[in-house]
């Protein structure tokens, strides 16, 4: 049975030590004697006690000293003095060092038993504050993998344990040791289901275990084998408001002093506190993820203001340039038509030619900036390449990269915007270069082709190609390996975004050989003759 | 074709002089305004018109000011709109162009056969 608290009576007397030991006995104290100061001690050193009665007067060490002693040891515990008539002066004196109480013998017994009573209350209330305030203060930090250790730590303090474990409840249910302290520190991981060990069985029925003796003695743990002298175990459930986070498991090892109803109140304590804990990391993550999140709310709607503001901006550019170029390529067409010589001919040709792909790189300038969204019309995807591919014109070729084209003839055209497809392609084709920059032999494969109703269009580069570990990231948004400055990692995410609203898909895969693939799928509009133009 | 009267409004004056000689190659003699004052002064003073060339951006309005007084006067006139772009995009522009009573609509910048198609198509309409 678990005894209310351990009470070591001092007294010269063996009449008065027997008659405290039974009657405290009756009332569900443990108890334990000792003839004077000195002896008193030895046990006091040895084991825990939570009150202390004690003789003022008695040979070798008196009353008073081993307070004063006791003090140092061990100030969280009690002591009661029983004074006879004369010493009452001492008695309050020994208040003064630190006792709780005192009582003049003879004493009634009832008397006593209410004292003992107040007494241990308030040692257990001071146990329990010391445990608040001593955890408090640990268990402010907020980062998970630096508390789980303090916890522990400060577990084996608290109970006065020999080592103390905190598992938690992985992702799969299992329980993990996620940080331990003393002993099991050498112990290897362990990985419980509920139901298995312990630990697992707390885990599954939620209420606090105490083991005293070896584990296979007790009849709940049969056939449980533990795998070191385990004398006395506590483990106890953590809970946060979604259910069970995991348990925390103290024991003692080797020695015979047991856990009590103290130490389990102790660690109600405690693990509340560490639930609380574990709750405010977990509430201080997310508001790092959220806040993450808002961040990146922010940079989107900075990125889509400054696209319109690149749009409303290239639309005035492109009348201030179209203007002039109306001009350049009227008057080459007339020159052309007014019989020049073979030389003068080639020349206004090429004005004508040069004019017409300025004239290009404008309309696609326009469609770009303007990134309206949500049309729906057909489009021509060789067009939205061409249109993609010369906007990067310049940047392939200042990186020495050479373009190979293999577009099956006679695509279908997909249903959707055609200026947003653009952004896709021209979004994979610059990531594409800047994987091939630096590097020699650049080549980008472009390869369209259409199949059960699909259009595929895939980009092949021979570049750096995408780390494994990354291939799952490089959609999310702000996920770049880029320099800031040079990428904001919003690319393919939008470009996922655009692909997602045509109904299509987008991925991504490495190249054996080097480099890295993106495949994009788009459902084909239905033949002519079907839809309605 | 001859005695067809032609007027070309645009602000900038190399679109006046490519649509001139244009229409010149064409044998026709237009007349030119730079404004859209000078044009609702030209039209005024017209007796009459078979076609009218007009950019949309002007310093001093809107070329459709100026293709209204033209139909509102000259109702067989043929009126092409010849614009950059209005709007950010060429389809409003182009409705919107339409809408204020245009024939058609040629984009700069354009072909010189386009111009001589559009306006070969707006005189024989008038004709
Ligand atoms: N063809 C490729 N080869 C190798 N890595 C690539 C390739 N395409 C994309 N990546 C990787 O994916 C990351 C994310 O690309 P994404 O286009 O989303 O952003 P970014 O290019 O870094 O910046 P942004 O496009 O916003 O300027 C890149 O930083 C790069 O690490
Ligand atoms: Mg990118």
């Amino acid at each position: 049975m678990d005894f209310l608290a351990k009470i070591l009576v001092v007294d010269d007397e063996p009449g008065m030590r027997e008659m405290l030991a039974f009657e405290l006995g009756q009332r569900g104290y443990e108890v334990a004697s000792a003839a004077n100061g000195e002896e008193a001690m030895a046990r006091l050193r040895a084991e825990r006690f939570q009150l202390v009665i004690s003789d003022v007067k008695m040979p070798k060490m008196g009353g008073i000293q081993m307070l004063e002693a006791l003090k140092k040891l061990d100030p969280g515990v009690e002591v009661i003095m029983s004074t006879g008539f004369g010493t009452i002066e001492t008695a309050v004196g020994a208040m003064k060092k630190g006792a709780y109480d005192f009582i003049q013998k003879p004493f009634n017994l009832d008397e006593m038993a209410a004292l003992v009573e107040k007494a241990l209350e308030k040692t257990e209330l001071k146990a329990v504050l010391g445990v608040y305030e001593s955890s408090k203060a640990v268990l402010s930090s907020l980062k998970l993998e630096e508390l789980l250790p303090l916890v522990a730590g400060l577990a084996v303090k608290v109970l006065k344990a020999d080592d103390a474990s905190i598992m938690l409840r992985s992702g799969s249910g299992c329980l993990e040791v996620a940080a331990a302290a003393g002993l099991s520190r050498e112990r290897g991981n362990a990985c419980l289901l509920p139901g298995e060990s312990v630990a697992g069985l707390v885990a599954q029925d939620g209420e606090p275990v105490i083991i005293n003796g070896p584990l296979k003695d007790d009849p709940r743990f049969g056939g449980l084998e533990s795998s070191y002298a385990i004398t006395s175990a506590i483990v106890y459930p953590l809970y946060a408001d979604a259910g069970l986070l995991g348990v925390l498991n103290v024991n003692r090892v080797g020695r015979p002093e047991q856990f009590t109803a103290a130490d389990l109140r102790y660690a109600a304590v405690f693990c509340s506190q560490i639930s609380q804990a574990i709750r405010n990391a977990e509430l201080y993550r997310r508001l790092g993820e959220r806040l993450k999140e808002i961040q990146g709310m922010q940079a989107q709607l900075v990125r889509s203001e400054r696209l319109a503001a690149v749009g409303q901006l290239s639309a005035g550019i492109a009348h201030e340039i179209n203007n002039p170029l109306g001009g350049i390529m009227g008057f080459a067409e007339m020159l052309l038509k007014s019989g020049l010589s073979g030389q003068q001919r080639e020349d206004a040709e090429t004005i004508l030619r040069e004019s017409r792909r300025l004239r290009d790189i404008v309309q696609d300038l326009l469609r770009f900036g303007r990134g309206g969204m949500g049309k729906s019309e057909p489009v021509d995807l060789a067009g939205a390449l061409e249109s993609a591919l010369r906007l990067a014109a310049f940047e392939l070729r200042r990186a020495g990269i050479a373009v190979e084209r293999s577009l099956a003839p006679g695509l279908p055209k997909v249903r959707g915007d055609g200026g947003q497809l653009q952004q896709v392609f021209l979004n994979v084709v610059m990531n594409a270069c800047h994987a091939m920059e630096g590097g020699k032999g650049g080549r980008l494969r472009v390869l369209a082709s259409a199949a059960d109703g699909r259009v595929t269009l895939r980009f092949e580069d021979n570049g750096t190609g995408i780390p494994v570990e990354n291939l799952d990231r490089i959609f999310e948004p702000f996920f770049t390996t880029k320099p800031s400055g040079k990428g904001t990692g919003l690319g393919l995410s939008v470009s996922y975004g655009i692909i997602q609203e045509h109904k299509g898909t987008i991925r991504a895969e490495n190249v054996p050989g080097g480099g890295a693939a993106f495949v994009v799928e788009l459902p084909a509009m239905r033949e002519a003759g079907e839809e309605a133009v | 074709m001859s005695g067809q009267v032609v007027l070309v409004l645009d602000d900038e004056e190399p679109m006046r002089r490519l649509c001139g000689r244009v229409l010149a190659s064409m044998g026709l003699e237009p007349l030119f305004a730079g404004t859209l004052c000078e044009a609702l002064e030209k039209l005024t003073g017209l007796e009459r018109l078979d076609a009218l060339v007009a950019d949309m951006r002007l310093p001093d309005g809107c070329g459709l000011e100026a293709v209204r007084a033209a139909r509102a006067k000259f109702p067989l006139a043929g009126v092409l709109i010849i614009t950059a772009f209005v709007d950010g995009d060429e389809e409003a522009g182009e409705l919107a162009a339409l809408a204020g009573g245009a024939d058609g609509v040629l984009l700069k910048p354009f072909a010189v056969e386009s111009l001589e198609a559009a306006v070969k198509c707006r005189l024989d309409l008038g004709a």
